[in-house]
């Protein structure tokens, strides 16, 4: 079991085996406790791994996916969830309802006056861009930025005009602002907006 | 391990104490202290700069919320936890994705001992032992092992990279598996 659980860990499995392993990890703890084991003591070989700088987007980005003060609901609104759910027992209302994946919930519409627009919606995956009926200058990108009071804009990449995009998840920045811009091919050279601001939203707080 | 180590383990610790008391600060010190070890270990998974940024984030997101999960008592280092936290998620993003692991050939090219950082994760005792470990192993073992730890390998890959029959290749990872078990002692 040992070797199989080291064999896992090297992600050497073929898919079957695969599969094996992970159903073994859920339901037998000394294979799972052995994965674990593994992982601690192979970690040193990380350390082949040469450090690098990540750029300052992403910082930017964790920052704004991590804000106190958007990531917690308010106390009152706890307190009235918390009333409604109680007034709909109340009221016999039934909440067993069959699970399924939550629909697409809007955080922003992103109009190019006269050249379509972009729609940001919260997919169970991320945050998913996608362009209806978009029509770019020719010679131009358009790039989305995410802006919060006291900070620089933070890239969040290009948006391609004919095909959507998965973004890292923006459902914890409610109240801050999306921006779209145009810009020479591969973006914005200077890692800030460097031509005109086509389109703007505040994003919807869930 | 040396005072330095010792001090960034116990700041690394604290720093992980404070997030579970949703202490922003700490997550920013944290991330400044090892965003670059944790940003190396992705990229090197990944082959994809936006895919490993994603990555990044994700993990400090984890670690924003799941920081209380550490336990200083199991005998493992902060930077070991985080390490495995962001080898564990590249992987799973690489598979989802299967053409975005690193190439093996970059991954060649990096010598097998990289340069120390600040916070290696070598530095525990653990590390050590490992390197000595791994060096009683067949040499073609060991070295299969270093590359197969970054994803991207299967069996087949190791043994045409490394020339060799599969069925040979196979035995000798089991072997040395069990070999580095016995040496490392699993608890």
């Amino acid at each position: 079991m040992a070797a199989f659980a080291g064999e896992y860990v090297l992600g050497l499995l073929d898919d079957q085996a695969l599969a094996d392993a992970a159903a073994l990890r859920a339901t037998d703890g000394r294979f799972d406790a052995a994965v674990a084991t593994w992982e601690r003591q192979l970690a040193p070989l990380l350390d082949d791994a040469a450090p690098v700088m990540p750029p300052p987007r992403v910082w930017e980005r964790l920052r704004v996916a991590t804000l106190p003060t958007i990531r917690r609901p308010r106390s009152w609104r706890r307190a009235f969830g918390g009333f409604a759910a109680l007034a709909a027992v109340a009221a016999g209302v039934v909440l067993l309802a069959p699970w399924r994946p939550a629909p697409p919930r809007t955080l922003a519409q992103l109009t190019l006056p006269g050249r379509g627009m972009f729609t940001v919606a919260q997919v169970a995956y991320g945050t998913l861009v996608t362009p209806r009926a978009v029509q770019l200058p020719a010679g131009k990108t358009a790039e989305l930025w995410l802006i919060t009071p006291g900070h620089a804009p933070v890239a969040l990449g290009l948006l391609d005009p004919a095909h959507s995009r998965t973004l890292a998840s923006l459902a914890n920045a409610g109240g801050a602002e999306l921006a779209v811009s145009l810009e020479p091919p591969g973006g914005s050279p200077t890692g800030l907006p460097t031509g005109p601001v086509v389109a703007e939203s505040i994003i919807a707080k869930l | 391990m040396d005072d330095t180590a010792a001090i960034a383990r116990a700041e690394l610790t604290a720093c992980l104490h404070r997030i579970t008391t949703g202490d922003h600060a700490a997550l920013e010190m944290l991330y400044r202290r090892t965003c670059a070890k944790l940003f190396g270990i992705c990229k090197r998974i990944l082959d994809d700069h936006e895919a490993a940024e994603d990555v990044l984030q994700e993990v400090y997101v984890i670690v924003w919320r799941k920081a209380a999960q550490f336990d200083p008592a199991q005998g493992v280092s902060p930077i070991t936890w985080l390490a495995v936290i962001a080898r564990n998620r590249a992987l799973d993003r690489a598979r989802a994705q299967p053409r975005r692991f690193a190439p093996l050939e970059a991954a060649a090219e990096i010598p097998d001992r990289a340069v120390p950082a600040d916070d290696v994760l070598a530095a525990a005792a653990q590390g050590s032992a490992l390197a000595r470990c791994l060096d009683a192993l067949d040499a073609r073992a060991a070295s299969a092992i270093r590359q197969a730890f970054f994803g991207g390998s299967t069996y087949q890959t190791l043994a045409a990279s490394a020339g060799m029959p599969l069925a040979t290749m196979k035995s000798l990872i089991r072997r040395a598996l069990l070999q580095l078990r016995s040496c490392l002692g699993h608890d």
